[in-house]
């Protein structure tokens, strides 16, 4: 079983706008853990959206002029770049526009808390390529008239790497995006629960979910799919990827989301993906994402894990790499 | 035989005329590098360039506070993670994120130390080794929707 030992340094914590974060450590002290945790508030800080005075406000806040931007910023928008080659376009961080349009428009707490009555009525077209609308030079940034970027999931992937790397042996979960090193707290590998409760055993890897199930409103949900420039509407109510790192599996773990179950496995196993799992949305049969007002994460994720414990039971074939485990049609046959 | 100062000048000027006129023969006359044209063309696109892809990410070179450059130096020098963390232990979180964000750029950079950019920069070159627990395992970590 893998579970830390005495000597083994353990944080919890909080960042990205309520997100649970974790860092274990097995090869550092205190004083290293701690680093992690001092970079994920600065990373947050300097590039959150939801702070006029971060980078990243900043740069959103002066379209079609060139910024000075941080090496930190920079690689992160180099990085966007990739994560969209990488995704046929699905990973498209020029959706804030679309977030905000959708009610996404404060920090989570709040939307949920006083959501923002929006009108469907406005005809949605596809989102402008991340190419077109933003420029990344050695110290500059531009993004075009319009257009805004949040980094969302990539940023915490990204970070989750970094971070880790720093270690031999070692965890970090910045908000369900993971990267794992080494060989766990007792040598057997580090334990991760996916999405729909299957726990494996990963060494060096990154894992990463996505979904519709997580910062969800009345009226929306967080998941931006760049085609219609509107929430996604998809079967796919989560997906748990692991591929080499958490930027990785971030950005396939979204853009099979944003495809649906029919065409996830073929697409990701395209991409590098080394295995998948998905809860399917079944309620999305019957109504589309803002049908649902006021499913919290934490009612999803119950869900979730109540799925993959009777999956479990019922003595699956072990996890398959490079294909997905449907855990709602397996409890349908 | 002595000669005058006019003289000289007539005689070194036709020298030097004579020597640039030989180096310049040797230049245009000595072979070209077919890889590299001198002159290469201006329209159309052959099947070399046609393929050429140039990652997006690719295209520029990172920079960083000069003052923080000899920890990174330090950080190419040292050799197990327990160095590294020393080094940046001594920097504020936001000096150690820009420093490790320099240092990526560096090693996707085509120019790089590994010169490992591609089109796929979000990936790395590990495998995952994937086995699925026991059943009474507990897991340490969850990934979810967030």
């Amino acid at each position: 079983m893998s579970t830390p030992t005495s000597s083994d340094v353990r944080h919890v914590f909080t960042a990205f706008g309520g997100a649970r974060c974790e860092v274990i450590v097995c090869d550092g002290n205190q004083d290293d853990a701690s680093a992690v945790v001092a970079d994920t508030y600065a990373f947050e800080r300097q590039l959150t959206r939801f702070d006029a005075r971060s980078e990243l406000s900043r740069f959103n806040a002066a379209p079609g002029t060139r910024i000075s931007v941080s090496p930190l910023f920079a690689e992160l928008l180099h990085v966007c770049l990739d994560a969209y080659a990488l995704s046929d376009g699905l990973v498209n961080v020029a959706c804030l526009p679309a977030l905000i349009a959708a009610g996404y428009d404060r920090t989570i707490t709040e939307v949920r808390r006083h959501p923002t009555q929006r009108t469907p009525s406005t005809p949605r077209r596809e989102m402008p390529a991340l190419p077109d609308v933003l420029e990344v030079g050695n110290t500059w940034a531009r993004i075009a008239p319009g257009c805004a970027i949040d980094l969302g999931g990539v940023g915490k992937g990204w970070l989750a790497d970094r971070l880790c790397e720093r270690f031999d042996n070692a965890a970090i979960n910045l908000g369900g995006d993971v990267r794992t090193r080494g060989a766990g707290p007792n040598g057997a590998g580090w334990a991760v629960a996916l999405c729909s409760g299957r726990v494996v055993t990963v060494g060096d890897a990154g894992i990463a979910t996505s979904g519709t199930s997580g910062r969800r409103w009345p009226g929306g949900h967080h998941l931006i799919d760049p085609r219609t420039a509107a929430p996604a509407r998809t079967d796919i109510s989560a997906i748990s990827v692991i591929a080499p790192t958490a930027l990785h599996a971030e950005t396939l773990a979204k853009g099979a989301c944003l495809l649906g179950i029919g065409a996830a496995d073929s697409w990701l196993e395209a991409r590098g993906a080394a295995h998948q799992e998905v809860v399917r949305d079944d309620a999305a049969k019957l109504s589309r994402p803002g049908d649902r007002p006021g499913r919290s994460e934490f009612e999803s994720d119950r869900e979730s894990a109540t799925i993959g414990l009777r999956e479990r039971g019922s003595g699956q074939a072990k996890p398959r790499p490079g294909r997905s485990h449907d855990v709602s049609a397996d409890l349908i046959r | 035989m002595v000669l005058g100062t006019r003289s000289l000048k007539v005689l070194s000027g036709v020298g030097a005329a004579a020597v640039c006129g030989v180096s310049g023969l040797l230049v245009a006359t000595d072979p070209k590098p077919v890889t590299a044209p001198l002159r290469p063309p201006v329209t159309g696109s052959s099947s070399s360039t046609a393929s050429l892809v140039i990652p997006p990410s690719c295209g520029a070179t990172a920079t960083l506070d000069p003052s923080l450059l000899p920890i990174v130096q330090q950080l190419r020098q040292a050799t197990t993670a327990s160095a590294r963390r020393s080094i940046l232990a001594v920097l504020s979180a936001t000096q150690r994120l820009e420093i490790e964000a320099y240092m990526r750029a560096i090693a996707r950079s085509p120019t790089g130390a590994n010169a490992s950019c591609n089109t796929t920069g979000t990936g790395g070159s590990i495998a995952p080794s994937i086995v699925e627990a026991p059943g009474s395992t507990q897991p340490l970590i969850n990934t979810y929707v967030s």
